[in-house]
């Protein structure tokens, strides 16, 4: 499969503010993806919705309108990866939090794997591994 | 009003002669569209009576709108009050509720008007 005359599995990257509203665009942009790589759209969705949503809550104690959210994904064989970086401070618990804290383990439900690491630049990254070829 | 079906809308409402609120929400529920949803939450507890969720046209709801609704629930069963919660067998939102292990703490009905019912006291 094709998508213009790029392969439909060629990695993708995309950069995102520091925004809420960068949550809900992550999502389409996850979904397509997985569906063009024949990964399981439903988890890809809700996983980058949590990886995305704990940058804006917890990376940026600070305002920042330079802050960068960068998406990566691409395929590995049976895999598909996604990879959601962030040039802030990386995932620290927020004071301010309800204590009611779902996402990664929400991320670690609909996952094959993944981890959360030091970025060179500073802030996390959080690595998503996906199965591709069969609906969970 | 948009055509958008990921747009978050909801829809509040007084019924059983002012006992009991309905709030339906359609749409999908991240972290950049829960502050409506709180707001509307809050609004019902503070309203006084119960409380009917109808999440049957919810397309997608991560954990920000998951934390809106426990901490309502909290509110509601913290006074003694009513809150059900309307979602269908197979939808994303359902599976959301049973990943979270909290799916057996809420009162969830498949159909909007078993919600409503219980959150009347028509119904156990």
């Amino acid at each position: 499969m094709e998508v213009g005359n790029r392969p439909a599995s060629e990695p993708l990257r995309l950069d995102l503010p520091v925004d809420s509203d960068s949550v809900a665009a992550a999502r389409p942009w996850a979904g397509d993806y997985a569906d063009r790589v024949g990964a399981p759209r439903e988890d890809v969705e809700l996983a980058i919705s949590e990886a995305v949503t704990n940058c804006v809550v917890h990376a940026y104690p600070e305002a920042d309108p330079s802050g960068t959210i960068t998406l990566r994904a691409e395929v590995s064989g049976s895999t598909l990866l996604l990879a959601v970086t962030d040039d802030g401070v990386g995932m620290r618990p927020n004071p301010n939090g309800t204590g009611l804290g779902f996402g990664l383990p929400l991320i670690a439900s609909v996952t094959e794997q993944y981890g959360v690491e030091e970025a060179t630049r500073g802030g996390s990254v959080v690595t998503m591994r996906f199965r591709r070829g069969e609906v969970r | 009003v948009t055509d958008d079906p990921a747009q978050f809308s909801v829809g509040y409402e007084q019924v059983a002669d002012g006992a009991a609120t309905l709030i339906t929400i359609s749409g999908e529920v991240d972290l950049g569209s829960v502050s409506e949803f709180e707001q509307a939450l809050d609004r019902a507890a503070a309203q006084g009576g119960s409380l009917a969720l109808d999440m049957t046209a919810l397309r997608f709801m991560d954990s920000s709108g998951l934390r809106a609704v426990l901490i309502s629930s909290e509110r509601f069963d913290t006074d003694g009050r009513r809150l059900a919660i309307a979602v269908t067998d197979d939808s994303p939102v359902r599976k959301l509720f049973s990943m979270s292990g909290i799916e057996d703490r809420l009162p969830l009905f498949s159909r909007r008007q078993d919600a409503l019912s219980f959150a009347e006291g028509t119904a156990e």
